[in-house]
């Protein structure tokens, strides 16, 4: 594998294999939930229309896998430094300030995500524990996990980036140049 | 109002120092439950959760692989070659084949990164290589890109649906007219800049050279109908629509030879990316929205802003400065996420209709998309092209004279944005 600059999205992917297959798990999973999203809806239309006999529940499944694919969707993308940030703060000289803010910013989504992390495990083991979606009879736990399993990876990927700020401030600077070098 | 204040404050705060906006609007959503004695932990994730527990929302991702699809199936090719044939003659020809290009791909995409990166790929090359200055050719591209977000299906037009409580359907229709008042002041604008390049016209085709390339780019533009038709029909919603599409594009492509394995793995995967990064933010905001709520926020940003003003015009315009201010700095979807639970309410106090102002709060924070610093289209564009941001920076500066003038337009005469839907009877 070959190796790419820190600023790279795959640049833990490339240095860790455990973190390769973590992240390319990830994506795998997010693109099956995507196709069972089309599939759904695709059977919702086709029952409806063709058999004139709509199904009550491919609605609601298709809610609980939208929901299980927005937060294993938010995993990868965060993984590879993808997230929408504003920059207003450009980087300058050595990158150090830049660096600094990121690294802040990657333990604020470690702090934020741990604790929702913890409050989706508390809403799956409190009163929604006995309760289950009325059409499908899927328990709101499996629906409350997908946020609990989302966040604690979120949890590991904001650690992993914060590291990557913090170790390698010329990145910054690295991408500064590579931007004016396509200029 | 000093519970809003600090977290308005914190948020914008967080934001400037680079913090992702997906963490920055749970910061102050968490310490707001941390410092309520009453409430539990478990309440943010419920909300969390229950902001993306919703079938319309199943249509973002649903229009974002059928753009993902249209791209990699060389759609855009089939448009350019078509407006090509159809404008070729005239002279400054391309720069009308770029908008006509965009409008076309417009109907299969719902975002201006998706279109300036699908065309700026085939028509910047093509414009300067007849002659045409790189800064004209990603100029023009960029600006024809803010047609797709306006046009049906409408990205951004499905996240304010969902957070205002409109419908979606009838904000696809309202996007109709203004995005042909806006393809009409660029046409305008190209006309004007290229009234004197008698040397920008390509050779006359006729016959068979002429209608093969419109005849081929006619069945991608299946999808739209089907998409359109379908809602405006009363036979789908749009989640079933956007689905409907996806399969007919997706049959297409296999005609076209394009569904190899390499491009659906690069389609799920762009889907997956791009809805991730959507739609945790979407999350975040229902959270953010709860906590604004509770407070009372809406109503008292309406007693507020009404202090100082009862004239809607006078709103208008303020929120149009609001907006410009806002864009240039935020993505389009988290600013709607942001801004609209605070801003929509107003809409009935200043009679406004919810649907206008979803149209004019989407047009103003696209511009946005084209302003430094954080200009996503600009950069898009420099990238596909390997034209520099400043030039593309100053290709786009002549345009924004049609494009404010359609957001004047869209602000201050409501009926372009309601008339459609009211014909149909969505509304308005």
């Amino acid at each position: 594998m070959t190796e790419v600059a820190p600023w790279h999205p795959e640049f833990p992917e490339r240095r860790s294999k455990l973190y390769r297959v973590l992240v390319r798990a990830e994506i795998t999973v997010a693109a099956a939930l995507l196709v069972a999203l089309f599939a759904l809806i695709i059977l919702q239309v086709f029952t409806r229309f063709v058999l004139n006999s709509p199904l009550i529940w491919t609605e609601e499944l298709g809610r609980f896998v939208f929901v299980w694919f927005v937060f294993v969707g938010a995993t990868f993308v965060t993984a590879q430094r993808r997230g929408i940030v504003v920059e207003i703060v450009q980087a300058r000289s050595t990158g150090r300030i830049i660096s600094l803010m990121e690294g802040f910013a990657a333990l604020v989504g470690a702090v934020v995500n741990g604790l929702l992390c913890y409050a989706s495990i508390e809403l799956s083991t409190g009163r929604a524990a006995q309760l289950a979606m009325p059409a499908t009879g899927i328990p709101y736990p499996l629906l409350y996990l997908s946020a609990a399993l989302g966040f604690a990876l979120l949890t590991v990927h904001s650690v992993v980036n914060g590291v990557i700020a913090l170790r390698y401030p010329s990145q910054y600077r690295e991408r500064h140049v590579e931007v004016e070098a396509i200029d | 109002m000093w519970t809003l204040t600090w977290m308005i404050g914190l948020l914008l705060i967080l934001l400037a120092i680079r913090v992702p906006v997906v963490v920055a609007l749970f910061v102050p959503s968490l310490l707001y439950i941390a410092l309520d004695p009453g409430a539990k932990w478990g309440v943010a994730a419920q909300q969390t959760i229950s902001g993306v527990d919703s079938f319309p929302l199943l249509a973002v991702p649903m229009f974002i692989l059928l753009g993902n699809i249209a791209n990699v199936s060389g759609v855009s090719d089939k448009l350019f070659d078509a407006a090509t044939a159809l404008f070729g003659r005239v002279r400054g020809s391309l720069g009308y084949v770029s908008i006509a290009s965009s409008f076309g791909f417009s109907w299969m995409s719902g975002a201006a990164i998706s279109d300036a990166a699908a065309l700026g790929r085939v028509q910047v090359p093509a414009m300067t290589k007849r002659g045409y200055s790189s800064s004209f050719a990603t100029g023009i591209t960029a600006s024809a890109s803010l047609i797709a977000p306006i046009l049906p299906p409408s990205l951004p037009a499905i996240i304010y649906g969902v957070v205002g409580g409109v419908s979606v359907g009838a904000l696809f229709v309202a996007g109709i007219v203004p995005a042909l008042v806006l393809v009409t002041l660029l046409t305008v604008t190209v006309w004007w800049m290229m009234r004197k390049r008698d040397d920008l016209r390509l050779e006359p085709v006729h016959g068979s050279e002429r209608w093969i390339p419109v005849l081929k780019a006619l069945p991608p533009m299946g999808a739209a109908v089907i998409v359109l038709g379908g809602i405006l029909g009363g036979a789908f919603t749009p989640t079933e629509a956007a689905g409907i599409g996806v399969a007919y594009m997706l049959v297409l492509s296999a005609f076209y030879r394009a569904l190899t394995w390499k491009n659906i793995k690069t389609m799920l995967r762009s889907t997956a990316e791009t809805s991730g990064v959507v739609m945790l933010i979407v999350a975040a905001s229902a959270l953010f929205g709860w906590v604004l709520t509770r407070e009372r926020a809406p109503q008292l940003v309406a007693e507020a802003m009404l202090s100082i003003t009862t004239n809607p015009v006078v709103f208008l315009l303020l929120l149009n400065i609001l907006l410009l201010i806002v864009g240039a700095f935020m993505d389009v979807t988290p600013a709607i996420l942001i801004l609209v639970p605070l801003i929509a309410p107003m809409a009935g106090d200043y009679g406004l209709s919810p649907i206008h102002l979803g149209i004019v709060i989407i047009f103003n924070l696209l511009i946005g998309l084209l302003t430094p610093p954080v200009g996503l289209v600009l950069f898009v564009l420099s990238s596909v092209t390997g034209v520099s941001v400043q030039q593309v920076t100053k290709g786009v500066l002549p345009f924004f004279i049609p494009l404010l003038g359609a957001l004047v337009l869209i602000t201050y005469f409501p009926f372009l944005a309601t008339w459609l839907p009211g014909l149909l009877g969505m509304g308005g």
